[in-house]
């Protein structure tokens, strides 16, 4: 950051409304400015047009966005995230004035957020059709009704916060409504109940064998290593080999008009059972937070969002620690999460139900 | 390694995730205080605090990921000449009076502004229109917390305007709470970890934009 305090005495003349450091300060800024909106745009004429109204933001008020810079970042860093705020808000207006115009702009600036979220709370090769039928409900969601979801936005806060929440929001949606839905093969349905719970701990929640056997084992249900063997080998037997997991999702406004299985009051109640046993869960957790550290909440936080797609590196720069104490932090965090896990009866009640 | 007992099931891990939301709401974490957590140049006590509302917050946790990720691949460009120069060439040759940034109140904060008769009042002081105090906290001398407060006159003038109080330590600011202000007040926690308010370290406070 060594040029950190040369270009906080730059903005604090420009803001003081000197031209020469105004211009300078166009000038220092006007890569980083550039090359948001060559991002955006992905042509340069577009990202004239949109460098143009960029700029024109940043001078607003004589520059009064950059107020808040004082040094203690990169100016590029400082730069690039006013800016991709700016574009945000820029981007929802235009969702807002025309949808059919401003969608593109949208999942250019969005769409990679997106699928990044979705591939960390949807991780792994056993998702991968999933994934895009997610993406795909995201932006249904988002469109819907003439877009009120994102016409919500008021201009509070940050305008990638807002989207992304939001978004979570439909993606999780989806996911419990999959999951309500989903079914047990035919053939699966016709083994032992233990072989059943097997086959949804490694097929449908994606545990390794010995993770399954620990989760057994909890239930009360403990089973040696050979058991586990044998009742893997005759699921192995049982499944087909290009088996997914029955996952094609209907938006609520296209609801079956046959009545299935699926949609029985047996289904509906456990359902129900189930919804009721996360709520809970939900508040073990939030009894468990205060109790946490700070770096602790944050990294379960991570953890509950999903850590697939991120590297050590940007684990250890998201908290803001060394990568060897995020390590040593998240065998803290797990640990705790177990014991509060293992003596909480609603967590009981939520491990049984599944 | 430890295994994750929840993360294999996204919509467990998903609901439960609801059980970190903070029960308040709370002013967004400003792109320029997201730059300088991810730059790594907060204190210890404002990075903290910082990574609180990360913790508590799932909308300003997703936007400080993609951020990241933002600023990991944001490719090197140059801006076109012939478009910068231009823009340059259209700037006014002058600022009017009275239109620039920042405007700056300034309180001169030492001990002989702190005879209030109260141990948990370390100072206060009114300056204009502004009244600003420091209270220590009763179970750590190091923690604090100001209370910066704008007669209702003037509400108008600053509501949703973000504060900045700071120290200035040599060449540098120590910034000690940025907030916007909110029913006329400013309330933050602060550290008073080696400062000293009684004889040395005046506290400054300036207003920025509005914040939307």
């Amino acid at each position: 950051m060594e040029h950190s305090s040369e270009d906080r005495s730059l903005l604090r003349a420009a803001l003081a409304g000197e031209p020469d450091a105004q211009a300078r300060v166009i000038r220092r800024a006007a890569d980083t400015v550039w090359a948001c909106c060559r991002r955006l745009t992905g042509d340069d004429t577009s990202a004239r047009a949109r460098f143009e109204i960029v700029l024109g933001a940043i001078q607003a008020e004589n520059f009064a966005c950059l107020w808040a810079f004082d040094g203690r970042t990169r100016l590029d860093t400082f730069l690039a995230l006013v800016v991709r705020d700016l574009l945000g808000r820029d981007v929802l207006r235009g969702v807002a004035r025309d949808t059919a115009k401003g969608w593109p702009a949208f999942e250019a600036l969005f769409g990679d957020d997106l699928r990044r979220l979705v591939q960390r709370r949807l991780p792994g090769p056993a998702w991968t059709e999933t994934r895009q039928d997610a993406y795909q409900e995201i932006c249904a969601g988002l469109l819907a009704a003439n877009c009120r979801r994102l016409n919500a936005y008021q201009g509070h806060g940050s305008p990638a916060g807002f989207v992304l929440h939001l978004s979570d929001r439909l993606l999780v949606d989806f996911i419990r409504s999959f999951r309500a839905r989903r079914r047990l093969p035919a053939v699966v349905a016709r083994l032992e109940p233990q072989d059943q719970k097997l086959f949804r701990l490694v097929w449908w929640r994606g545990m390794t064998a010995d993770a399954a056997g620990m989760v057994l084992e909890q239930q009360g249900e403990a089973v040696s290593r050979a058991e586990l063997s044998a009742a893997l080998a005759r699921l192995h037997r049982a499944v087909p080999a290009n088996y997914q997991p029955e996952t094609r999702q209907m938006a609520l406004d296209a609801a079956p008009e046959i009545p299935s299985a699926a949609h029985s009051p047996e289904a509906a109640m456990l359902a129900n059972e189930e919804s009721l046993a996360l709520t809970k869960a939900a508040e073990a957790i939030r009894e468990l937070a205060p109790g946490l550290a700070v770096a602790e909440r944050l990294y379960l936080r991570l953890l509950l969002t999903g850590t697939d797609d991120l590297s050590p590196r940007e684990i250890a720069r998201l908290m803001q620690q060394p990568v060897e104490e995020v390590y040593r932090l998240r065998q803290r965090v797990l640990q705790k999460l177990k014991d509060h896990l293992a003596d909480h009866p609603a967590i009981k009640s939520w491990l049984e139900s599944v | 390694m430890t295994e994750n007992p929840i993360s294999r099931d996204p919509a467990i891990a998903a609901l439960l995730s609801d059980g970190l939301e903070g029960g308040k709401a709370r002013d967004g974490i400003s792109p320029a205080q997201l730059a300088v957590y991810l730059d790594g140049g907060l204190d210890r006590f404002r990075h903290e605090q910082i990574a609180d509302r990360l913790a508590a917050s799932h909308g300003d946790f997703l936007n400080a990921v993609a951020a990241m990720d933002y600023l990991a691949t944001l490719p090197a460009e140059i801006a076109p000449y012939d478009l910068v120069e231009a823009i340059i060439a259209r700037l006014p040759s002058a600022t009017p009076r009275g239109q620039s940034f920042p405007p700056v109140e300034t309180f001169a904060l030492l001990a002989a502004a702190s005879e209030t008769g109260s141990k948990a009042v370390l100072c206060r002081s009114q300056s204009g229109i502004w009244t600003l105090e420091v209270f220590v906290a009763p179970d750590d001398a190091d923690k604090g917390y100001v209370l910066l407060s704008v007669h209702p006159d003037h509400r108008a003038t600053y509501e949703g305007r973000c504060a900045r109080v700071f120290v200035t330590l040599g060449n540098e600011e120590r910034v000690l709470a940025e907030e916007p202000v909110r029913d006329c007040e400013v309330y933050a926690d602060i550290s008073l970890a080696g400062l000293d308010l009684h004889n040395r370290d005046a506290l400054s406070v300036t207003f920025g934009p509005v914040l939307p």
